[in-house]
């Protein structure tokens, strides 16, 4: 295992963190703000911590704009509406049993083929229909030349994987994703300059 | 003599939070089973006012913001029929504009290596020179922090519905935040301003 790995933050830091910044936005009611206050009454860094968000928030949020959209943008959509094939809209309830019909199929399908990956660009706003294309959460990655010690662990941070081993053969490194990715998952790993190689660990292998 | 206004409790603010999102599926439904662009003008300016501020202040060129803007409603009009009711409205339209805005940050990121910023980014305000350091320093964010960063502080999401729009999972939300946090704390600071150590 890396040294670098016992730098990772931990999930406990991070919650610890957010607890400040939900407190400051007034997001926390009952029992977990008078518990909170009840900390905040006995701990001097945590109540610095809590003046430091508030002072962060108003510089942030402080610089906030409402300009909007000319309301006459909608005149110039308003050919395009035209445009637009008419699809014959199923009430919604036979489109429910079409879904669970869909849905019955797909598990028998599931259980006949390997996956096909979708194309899920606008479709989908959970995880139920999106493919994973390998039976682990583990990729093996390689990061570009550019990426020191500091970066590697913001890449982590910031895209949602932990480092759990590494460097490897070829400087690779295994990290873990909190779920099986998808393909789109994936390629958008690949397409980030600073990745220079993502593969699937276990990859399910396409038809 | 006149009644309190019922819009100053904070229980009448979650009834018309509750009705708001009815109101939409309402709209939804006309839109998807009717085609009706009465329904969908009225869909469109009540999103002008609540998605247009997010997305202006990520796509901020004007022209390219309406027409980024007419790109997520036309999506909204042409894919009615596959909103199937499992998320508030509102998370399912921040959801196409997510990755809208998803795909205008990487393209700006790209086209911006090695440039410049521009200085005119921010709008005129009261504080031209606070915002013109967070609009700089959010510019300079990755396009996924700079999009839980709006999210949460500017538009008020929760984590929960953070994931929903993004897709991924509320932990993921959270690490973005946590990091995107840290990241802009830093930006700030080293732009000549620290409004916390971080």
């Amino acid at each position: 295992m890396n040294d670098k790995v016992s730098q990772l933050i931990t999930r406990d830091e991070i919650d610890e963190d957010l607890l400040v910044v939900d407190y400051v936005a007034g997001r926390l009611d009952g029992k977990a703000r008078a518990d909170f206050e009840a900390r905040l009454r006995a701990d001097e860094e945590l109540a610095a911590r809590v003046a430091e968000e508030r002072e962060f928030r108003s510089a942030v949020t402080g610089a906030a704009s409402e300009a909007l959209p000319d309301a006459a943008a909608f005149d110039r959509l308003r050919g395009e509406l035209g445009d637009e094939p008419v699809k014959r809209a199923s009430p919604w309830r036979r489109g429910a049993i079409a879904a669970v019909l869909v849905a019955a199929a797909a598990v028998v399908v599931f259980m006949d083929a390997p996956q096909q990956p979708v194309d899920t660009e606008f479709g989908t706003l959970s995880s139920g229909d999106t493919v994973p294309v390998a039976e682990s959460r583990q990729v093996r990655v390689v990061f570009a030349a550019s990426v020191n010690d500091d970066a590697r662990l913001e890449v982590a941070g910031e895209l949602g994987f932990t480092i759990v081993d590494g460097p490897g053969p070829a400087g690779a490194y295994v990290v873990e994703s909190e779920r099986a990715m998808t393909r789109d998952e994936l390629l958008a790993w690949r397409e980030d300059p600073r990745i220079d190689l993502a593969e699937p660990i276990r990859y399910r292998p396409q038809p | 003599m006149a009644a309190a206004r019922p819009a100053e409790s904070g229980v009448w603010r979650v009834m018309a939070k509750t009705a708001t999102d009815d109101d939409d599926r309402a709209l939804m439904q006309r839109i998807a089973a009717a085609r009706d662009t009465g329904a969908f003008e009225r869909l469109y300016h009540d999103y002008r006012r609540r998605l247009g501020p997010f997305m202006y202040r990520v796509v901020s060129d004007p022209a390219a913001n309406e027409e980024a803007f007419n790109d997520v409603m036309l999506t909204v009009w042409s894919k009615a029929s596959a909103y199937n009711g499992a998320s508030k409205v509102s998370t399912w339209i921040f959801a196409i504009a997510y990755r809208q805005c998803l795909k205008a940050l990487r393209t700006a990121r790209r086209h911006r290596a090695g440039e410049e910023l521009p200085s005119d980014i921010a709008a005129e305000g009261d504080n031209p020179d606070n915002r013109d350091l967070v609009a700089k320093a959010l510019s300079q964010l990755s396009a996924e922090h700079r999009l839980v960063i709006e999210l949460s502080y500017f538009a008020g999401h929760t984590y929960q519905e953070i994931a929903e729009i993004a897709g991924c999972p509320e932990n993921t939300v959270k690490t973005r935040v946590f990091h995107a946090r840290r990241r802009l704390k830093q930006i700030m600071s080293e732009l000549g301003e620290s409004p916390a150590r971080g």
